[in-house]
């Protein structure tokens, strides 16, 4: 069920009708726990039986590692069986085909013939968000920083809550949990709100993502076109937009739906095509993914506690696994390292800058960093997009070395001007927004203006033709 | 700033904006000459099938391409046969016989085929994936999706994703001229075809004795067709095959084929089936295709009653 559907629009007025009738709130809870199982079953069946057994084993192991709080033996075995059943998951669904298929090119290249099983995995939809939800759960009851939760309700809720299920925010169970105590007061101003939110997030996944963006990108990435090199940089450009306006309209529609219900989830983008520097970027993309695994993974590495050259081993752990996170694929983590680069040759520049005494950039050398930070992550998006590792690299050299295309024009030139307005449009707009919050600015304009913006927004949704896209992030 | 009241005035403000654009919109796709029609989709294909599912002898279904959708009128067939229901199976550019083997497969179905009499040269992949539809996706809701979108799709015209202000966008997304608007989709499933609308292309420009038509593939078919249409008339079922109107070079073509491989003799002789030939309905050989495959909606009622007397004559229905 697709937030770009009509079932769930039909799912989410009954659920929104049955959440504010005046049932008790453990029955409204009861109520969205049910909604969500049912929304989560409509890919498959059988994989809520998954979803049920990583919560069910999570919510025990940490009671057992809370119980077992003076024991380090048992509270660091039932955190490793936890673990355990949550990558294994992950791993088998997710990465099992991937290495298979790389052991036996690795077997085939020492000369060992070896044919495996055909494995046909299907990877359940959403297994990376929910399963990183557990473990933050779990690893936060181990360090002591939440106590478990006793109702069995509450947590299911919390892992199976269905307007973030599939694709993210990844909530902590601190930011969640909390708000299951009691009933959310009777602001109706949320679903006003909510519905805004809704709206924008489903204007930027169908009207940019689906209708401007993907045919261009789509066309450039095809892994029998040869593009000139503007027609490049129009395709990576297109598919900056893209992938952000689709995860990001993912996320808005999320925190919307889930703002209609009365809970509020994490912010997840903050206008990250306005970064100055790749630190900067992950403040604002994909906040919390790069917040997990900072927690999660790159602290208890070392971080920057032990050295450059260790916070540069972490840095690319870190990045590498955030890039392997996304999908199964070389590009993928190909991907995850130019970031892990990036992020190292910013800090070592940002070092040298603090010892020469340099403070804050001028205004024009501010506006130049975040340009060059979005051409250095358009680049590292052609590896997220390409099919694999050679197009990413033969694109590359097209753009970077103006490598010749075969001459047919793959993009006409008001599409590569409209492409490349819709991305200045963009960053314009990012970097308006850069410091401001959103609700704030929107709230500060006259009820008349926003009605008119969000008219023409439903009118846009409505008028391109129905194509019911999944969003890219499910894959993941 | 943050006022319950404020947000109620913001969504009726976005509702009025949202009701004068579609309203106008609406209007102008009409004055353009947009008509009201249903979505022709995989659903309402199945939403068909399923009132074919354990049909008896009262019934007939028709199955084939896109010609049998335009050049029968329904219509007029149900005023020819009053006393029956028919069904519109036909997928444009599609093969009829995995609907056939299909229908076969149904052990209560005991209905009257009419086919197409295409020989497999096109692509059945539409076929399948709209039986898979059919058996595997065609549950309780989309059902209902599809009623309400044929009730919905029938009254305003902006609700189908064919009409005039989707293709214009999508023209413009596309860097396509705009395509015509000559093809309505009745709710029957029907196809009314206005070439008075269209620019009368034709669709065939090269001769289709080059698609395929070979004489080591003929006879094959013909022995799985008569296996799968027996499993149907043993069940007291019945399978007839007509031929329909083509023009220019397309019917040049055929006829050359149709020559060469002695068809239709050698069609009857080897399944056992009805095959009505444009040389058996009177008048039918005289009807204009303006693109060459297909009759226009004015001519489609005509060619109905002519072969309608024709299988009444031969008592086929």
């Amino acid at each position: 069920m697709l937030f770009n559907s009509l079932s769930f629009i039909i799912f989410f007025a009954v659920v929104l009708f049955l959440h504010h009738r005046p049932f008790s709130w453990r029955v409204r809870k009861f109520n969205l726990l049910a909604a969500s199982y049912f929304f989560y079953a409509c890919w498959s069946p059988p994989f809520v039986l998954l979803l049920l057994l990583s919560t069910l084993i999570d919510w025990w192991a940490a009671a057992r590692i809370n119980r077992h709080r003076n024991n380090p033996v048992l509270k660091r075995a039932f955190l490793a069986l936890s673990l355990a059943v949550n990558l294994g998951f992950l791993f088998f669904f997710k990465y099992g085909e991937f290495f298979l298929v790389n052991f036996t090119a690795l077997l085939k290249t020492a000369g060992v013939a070896y044919q495996p099983p055909g494995a046909n995995i299907i990877l359940p939809v959403g297994i990376s968000f929910y399963t990183f939800q557990t473990i933050s759960y779990t690893l936060d009851v181990y360090h002591g920083k939440e106590r478990p939760w006793k109702s069995l309700l509450d947590f299911m809720l919390y892992v199976s809550f269905f307007p973030q299920l599939v694709a993210g925010p990844i909530v902590r169970a601190g930011q969640f949990l909390p708000q299951c105590e009691n009933p959310p007061g009777p602001a109706r101003s949320q679903i006003g709100w909510g519905t805004a939110l809704m709206t924008l997030g489903l204007f930027e996944k169908i009207f940019i993502a689906d209708f401007l963006m993907a045919p261009i990108a789509d066309r450039i990435f095809d892994p029998a076109a040869f593009p000139s090199a503007p027609e490049a940089w129009a395709g990576a450009a297109a598919f900056s937009i893209q992938i952000f306006c689709d995860f990001a309209g993912y996320s808005t529609c999320a925190i919307g739906a889930a703002l209609c219900l009365g809970f509020a989830l994490p912010d997840n983008f903050r206008y990250p095509y306005a970064a100055a520097g790749f630190s900067d970027f992950w403040n604002r993309w994909h906040m919390t993914l790069s917040t997990w695994l900072r927690d999660y993974l790159y602290i208890p590495l070392g971080g920057n506690r032990k050295g450059a050259l260790l916070q540069a081993r972490n840095l690319m752990i870190t990045m590498l696994l955030g890039g392997l996170w996304h999908g199964a694929s070389w590009t993928f983590v190909v991907w995850g390292g130019l970031h892990g680069l990036f992020l190292y040759i910013e800090h070592g520049i940002k070092k040298a800058a603090r010892a020469r005494g340099l403070g804050r950039p001028a205004p024009l050398t501010f506006a130049a960093l975040v340009l060059l930070t979005y051409v250095l992550a358009c680049a590292a998006w052609v590896f997220f997009r390409a099919a694999d590792l050679t197009q990413a690299i033969r694109l590359l050299a097209v753009m970077t070395a103006g490598a010749e295309g075969r001459g047919n024009a793959l993009l006409a030139p008001i599409e590569m001007v409209s492409v490349f307005a819709i991305t200045a449009l963009t960053l314009g707009l990012h970097g308006f927004m850069r410091e401001r919050d959103l609700k704030q600015t929107v709230c500060a304009l006259p009820f008349w203006a926003r009605g008119l913006a969000l008219g023409i927004l439903v009118v846009l949704i409505l008028g391109v033709p129905a194509q019911q896209k999944a969003f890219i992030y499910f894959q993941f | 700033m943050d006022k319950v009241a404020d947000w109620k005035k913001t969504w009726v403000c976005a509702a009025v904006v949202v009701v004068c654009v579609l309203f106008a919109a609406e209007i102008t796709a009409r004055a353009l000459g947009d008509l009201p029609g249903v979505e022709d989709d995989a659903a309402l294909w199945a939403h068909w099938r399923e009132q074919a599912e354990g049909a008896g002898p009262e019934t007939v279904v028709i199955i084939g391409t896109s010609r049998l959708r335009t050049d029968i009128d329904l219509e007029a067939w149900r005023e020819e046969f009053p006393g029956r229901r028919v069904i519109m199976l036909a997928i444009d550019g599609s093969y009829f016989f995995p609907v056939l083997e299909d229908l076969a497969a149904d052990e209560n179905f005991r209905g009257v085929v009419l086919c197409d009499l295409k020989f497999p040269t096109v692509n059945d992949a539409v076929t399948l994936r709209y039986l898979d539809h059919y058996h595997h996706q065609w549950n309780a809701f989309e059902k209902f999706k599809r009623n309400a979108g044929t009730w919905l799709q029938m009254r305003l015209v902006l609700v189908n994703s064919s009409s005039l202000p989707r293709r214009f966008l999508d023209s413009l997304r596309k860097r396509r001229p705009l395509s015509s608007l000559h093809l309505q989709v009745l709710p029957d499933r029907q196809l009314k075809a206005d070439y008075r609308k269209d620019h009368h292309q034709p669709l065939w420009k090269k001769n289709p004795l080059r698609l395929g038509y070979k004489e080591e593939d003929f006879l094959p078919f013909l022995a799985s067709l008569k296996k799968t249409g027996n499993l149907i008339r043993a069940r007291g079922g019945s399978v007839l095959f007509a031929e329909l109107p083509t023009t220019g070079v397309l019917k040049e073509g055929l006829d050359e084929n149709f020559k060469e491989l002695d068809y239709f003799r050698t069609f009857e002789k080897e399944t056992g089936f009805e095959v009505l030939s444009l040389e058996k309905i009177p008048g039918a050989a005289d009807l204009e295709c303006p693109d060459s495959s297909h009759l226009d909606y004015r001519d489609a009622p005509r060619f109905t009653r002519l072969l309608a007397s024709v299988l009444k004559e031969r008592g086929l229905l």
